[in-house]
C-alpha cells in the first residue's frame, strides 16, 4: 500500500504541470446537483420535467464553471462525468466492468481497452484513496495510474 | 495630400465594395423569390411555421431574438429578406457571456450567419453563395460547441408514464445525440430538451399554469448522464430510445438549428405545445418535407409522436430499453432467499456489522447478496440528493467488500418489458348500452386520455391510471333524451404495491360532474375526491384499501355542498391481458346525514383484443340505485 501511495505521488509530481492537472486544481462542476438539487429540492426537477439549469444548459446563454453554451468544456468532462457519478463509477471502476467505467475512461483520454479496465480495476481501492477523495483527484489519480505503466500509458492521450 | 488622395480612394474602394454588396444581396434575393423559397418545406420548419385554425399561418417562436425581420413571425418571406440581409452584416466580435441565475436573456454577440447557422446552410445550398461577394464568417463560438456536442446520430428517447409527477404524468420526450467520437456510448451524448421554466416549484400552480400558457418553454442540451440519473435513477421510470435513421446531413442540420433555437422561447403549453410536440418540429427541421405537428392540433400525448413517428416509412430504427435502478434492483433481489434479503438490508445499513452474516455464504451468494446491497443503496442516494460524495463513503465500503469477493456479477435476467408503442393508443371510445333502475339505455362514452387499470397493460404504467376529459352521454330508449351521465376531467390512480425498499404509497384523485341517486332523489353534482391508501399483491394480483375524503358541489345540497368519507376495498384481477377485472365495496358516510354509512358496490371488466379494440362492462348496486352497461371499445 505504501508503494501504491508512493508511487502515485510520484506519478502526481511527473504530471502536475500537465493540462489535466492544471484543470483539476479548481473546485467541482455541480453538474449532479444542479440535477439533484443542492438541499435535495429534487421534487423541483421532477415536477417540471428537468428544466432545472436553464441558464448552466440553455444553448447559447454562455460560460458556466464547467459548461459553455451548455455543453461541458472538452477540459472538464471527465471531472463532470466523475462527480455526477461518482458512486456508480467507483463501484464498476472496483469491478472492472461496465458503461460507467467505460464512458469515464474515454473522458479521461484513454481508449476503452481490457487492459486499461483491468488496470484500473487493480488500482481502483487508490484511485478511490479514501472515503471522500474528491472527484477532481480521483481523474487525477486515475491519469497517474494509467501514465505509470507504459503499456497503459500508450493507449491514453498526454 | 496624399494622405487625402489615399484615404478619398480607400472610401472609394470602401463604397464600391458596399454597393456591389448590396447588388448581390438585392439578385439573392429576387433568385429566392423566384425560387419561392419562403414557401418550401425546410424554411417553414426552420422559423416552426404551422396554420393554426382560424389564424394565418405563423412561427410558433415567441421570443423576438428568434427574426430578423420586423413581421419575422408572421411573415415568411420578409424573415427570409431579412435574413439574407443580414448575412452581409461586416464582421464583429463575438462575445461570448457569463451565466447568471435568473438570466436568460443575454446571448452576447454573434453574428448573424453565426447565431442562424441552419438557415445559413440552407440558404447557401438553395442559392449557392459566392463567397468572394458574401464572405462566410469563421463563428468560433459555434465551431467551438459543435466539436464538443459532435453527433453522429440521434434517437428519440422517452420516459415512461408516472402519474406520480404532475408534469411527467404523461411521459415526457427528448432526444439524445450520440457523439461521432464514442457511438457505442449513450452515456457520453447530450441530451436536448425542451422544458418550461416555470415561475413556481408548487406541483399545483404548475400545473395550472403549465395547461394555460403561463410558462416559456425553453430547449437545453445537457449531458445525457444527468438524464438517466434523474429519470431511471430518481424516479424509478424506464427509458426507451427509438433511433432515428438519419443521414449526417441531416443530423449537422439538427444540430445547426438547435443552436438558433438557444435565443428564443416557445410559450409553454401543457397539454399541445409541450416537450414532445417541440422535439418534433426538430426533426421536420432534420427531415425535409416531414410533416409531424400538424398531426397533433389539439393536444399532444408524448407516446402518441413515437407512434407518428413510426408511421413515417424508415425513420425510426432500433428500439432499446435502458431499465430504471428499481426494475434492476428488484430483479437482483428476486433472486436471493429470504435470509439473503436480510444481509443485503443490513449490508446497505452498516456494512461492518453485517459482515459475519455475510460471510456465512458461499462466494457466489455473497456476491449476489452484495450487488443487491449496492443497488440499495444506490437507490436510496436519491434521499440524499446533490451530494453523492458524502454518501459514497457508505458505498465505497461496500464496494471494495464485493470487490474482495472474486466472482462474476450475475445478470438479473429482468423479465421481458413491452416497448410502450406497442400498447393500446390513448383515446377511448365506447358504443354500447344496458339499464339503469329497469330502464334502458344507449350509451356513448369518449376519453381524451390515457389509460385505465381494466385495460390491457402492454406497454404501459402497470399499476397505475390516468384518464382526463372521459366524458358519458345517455339515450335512454323511452324518453330518448340525450343527456351528460357523467363528465370525469381527471382521475389519477396509483396503486403502487407496498414494498419495504421502495417505500411508496398508494392513491387516488377524481374530480368531475357526476350523477347520483340517493333516497330516491337524483343529484348531478360536481365531485373532488382523492385520499391515500394501501396496495397488497397477494398471489400476484392487487388487492387496496382506500380512505378518501370527498367534497361535492351541486344545487341539491343543502348550502349546496356536501363533504363525505368513502373508505374503499377494491380488487384487482389481471390474469393476463385478454381479461381484467376490478371489483369495489365502498362506503359513502356523510356526517349530516344521519351518520350513516351508505354501501356502493361496483365493478367493471374488459376483454381486450389487441391495440384497437376492447369489449368492456360495469355494474354499480346500492340501496338506492342499480344498474349495468356493456359495450365495444375503439381505440384511436
Amino acid at each position: 500500500m505504501r508503494r501504491i501511495s508512493f508511487s502515485l505521488v510520484l506519478a502526481s509530481a511527473l504530471f502536475a504541470s500537465s493540462v489535466w492537472a492544471a484543470n483539476y486544481g479548481m473546485a467541482g462542476c455541480g453538474l449532479g446537483s444542479i440535477v439533484m438539487g443542492k438541499d435535495g429540492n429534487q421534487i423541483l426537477a421532477a415536477t417540471t420535467n428537468g428544466t432545472f439549469g436553464t441558464q448552466t444548459f440553455g444553448i447559447t446563454t454562455g460560460t458556466s464553471n464547467c459548461t459553455r453554451d451548455g455543453a461541458v468544456a472538452k477540459a472538464h468532462q471527465a471531472l463532470a462525468f466523475a462527480e455526477a457519478n461518482y458512486t456508480s463509477l467507483m463501484r464498476q471502476m472496483a469491478s472492472g466492468e461496465g458503461e460507467y467505467l467505460a464512458g469515464f475512461v474515454s473522458l479521461a483520454g484513454c481508449q476503452t481497452s481490457p487492459l486499461v479496465y483491468a488496470r484500473a480495476q487493480e488500482w481502483s481501492g487508490a484511485i478511490f484513496r479514501e472515503e471522500n477523495t474528491p472527484a477532481a483527484e480521483v481523474v487525477l489519480n486515475f491519469r497517474s495510474v494509467m501514465l505509470g505503466d507504459p503499456a497503459t500509458a500508450a493507449l491514453c492521450r498526454g | 495630400m496624399m494622405q487625402l488622395a489615399a484615404c478619398g480612394t480607400f472610401l472609394g474602394v470602401a463604397l464600391l465594395a458596399g454597393a456591389a454588396r448590396a447588388d448581390y444581396a438585392a439578385e439573392l434575393i429576387a433568385q429566392s423569390r423566384a425560387a419561392r423559397l419562403h414557401e418550401s418545406d425546410e424554411w417553414s420548419a426552420l422559423l416552426h411555421r404551422i396554420k393554426p385554425w382560424l389564424r394565418p399561418a405563423q412561427s410558433e417562436a415567441d421570443g423576438p431574438g428568434f427574426f430578423l425581420g420586423k413581421d419575422g413571425k408572421i411573415d415568411a418571406a420578409a424573415e427570409l429578406e431579412a435574413t439574407l440581409r443580414a448575412f452581409f452584416q461586416p464582421p464583429v466580435v463575438e462575445v461570448i457571456p457569463e451565466v447568471k441565475p435568473g438570466d436568460t436573456e443575454n446571448h452576447g454577440v454573434q453574428h448573424p450567419q453565426c447565431r442562424f447557422p441552419a438557415r445559413y446552410a440552407f440558404l447557401d445550398r438553395s442559392l449557392r453563395f459566392d463567397p468572394a461577394r458574401l464572405p462566410q464568417q469563421p463563428c468560433p463560438r459555434f465551431q467551438d460547441w459543435r466539436a464538443r456536442v459532435d453527433p453522429v446520430s440521434v434517437s428519440v428517447v422517452f420516459a415512461a408514464a408516472y402519474v406520480n409527477h404532475p408534469a411527467s404524468a404523461f411521459g415526457h420526450t427528448f432526444l439524445r445525440l450520440d457523439r461521432r467520437s464514442a457511438p457505442d456510448q449513450p452515456l457520453l451524448g447530450y441530451a436536448v430538451n425542451f422544458a418550461a421554466d416555470p415561475t413556481t416549484s408548487n406541483g399545483v400552480l404548475y400545473a395550472l399554469g403549465g395547461l394555460t400558457g403561463q410558462f416559456r418553454g425553453y430547449f437545453s442540451i445537457l449531458p445525457y448522464y444527468l438524464k438517466v440519473k434523474e429519470y431511471s435513477d430518481l424516479e424509478s421510470r424506464d427509458l426507451w430510445d427509438y433511433k432515428l435513421n438519419l443521414t449526417q446531413e441531416q443530423v449537422d442540420q439538427m444540430l445547426r438549428h438547435i443552436w438558433e433555437l438557444g435565443t428564443t422561447w416557445f410559450d409553454y403549453w401543457f397539454a399541445d405545445e409541450n416537450c414532445s410536440y417541440h422535439i418534433l418540429s426538430l426533426i421536420e427541421v432534420a427531415v425535409s418535407g416531414v410533416k409531424l405537428r400538424e398531426r397533433f392540433p389539439l393536444w399532444t400525448v408524448p407516446i402518441d409522436t413515437l407512434r407518428t413517428l413510426r408511421d413515417v416509412p424508415g425513420l425510426l430504427g432500433e428500439r432499446k430499453r435502458r431499465p430504471s435502478l428499481d426494475a434492476r434492483m428488484k430483479a437482483r433481489r428476486s433472486v436471493l432467499s429470504g435470509p439473503e434479503v436480510r444481509v443485503a438490508v443490513s449490508l446497505a445499513e452498516d456494512a461492518e456489522k453485517a459482515r459475519p452474516a455475510l460471510l456465512t455464504l458461499p462466494p457466489r451468494r455473497q456476491a449476489a447478496t452484495l450487488d443487491t446491497a449496492l443497488d440499495l443503496l444506490q437507490y436510496h442516494l436519491g434521499d440524499v440528493a446533490g451530494d453523492e460524495q458524502k454518501a459514497a463513503a457508505a458505498e465505497r465500503k461496500l464496494v471494495f467488500m464485493r470487490a474482495r469477493v472474486r466472482e462474476p456479477s450475475a445478470d438479473p435476467g429482468l423479465p421481458p418489458v413491452t416497448p410502450p408503442d406497442v400498447g393500446h393508443r390513448s383515446m377511448l371510445v365506447v358504443v354500447g348500452g344496458g339499464v339503469q333502475r329497469n330502464r334502458p339505455f344507449g350509451s356513448f362514452i369518449w376519453r381524451a386520455v390515457l389509460h385505465d387499470l381494466i385495460s390491457a397493460s402492454e406497454g404501459q404504467m402497470s399499476d397505475h391510471q390516468l384518464e382526463m376529459s372521459r366524458l358519458e352521454l345517455r339515450v335512454p330508449t323511452d324518453t330518448g333524451q340525450l343527456s351528460v351521465r357523467e363528465f370525469r376531467l381527471l382521475r389519477l390512480e396509483s396503486l403502487d404495491p407496498l414494498d419495504t425498499w421502495t417505500p411508496k404509497i398508494a392513491w387516488r384523485v377524481t374530480t368531475g360532474f357526476t350523477r347520483e341517486r340517493l333516497d330516491a332523489a337524483d343529484l348531478s353534482y360536481w365531485e373532488l375526491r382523492g385520499g391515500p391508501g394501501l396496495s397488497l399483491t397477494p398471489l400476484g394480483q392487487l388487492v387496496y384499501l382506500m380512505e378518501e375524503v370527498e367534497f361535492d358541489a351541486g344545487t341539491g345540497f343543502v348550502h349546496k355542498l356536501r363533504a363525505r368519507l368513502r373508505p374503499t376495498l377494491g380488487l384487482l384481477l389481471r390474469p393476463a391481458d385478454l381479461f381484467h377485472l376490478r371489483a369495489e365495496m365502498a362506503g359513502r358516510w356523510d356526517p349530516t346525514d344521519s351518520s350513516r354509512m351508505r354501501p356502493l358496490f361496483s365493478g367493471e371488466a374488459a376483454v381486450n383484443l389487441g391495440p384497437r379494440f376492447q369489449f368492456r362492462g360495469q355494474g354499480m348496486w346500492s340501496p338506492d340505485d342499480w344498474g349495468w352497461q356493456a359495450g365495444l371499445g375503439l381505440y384511436f
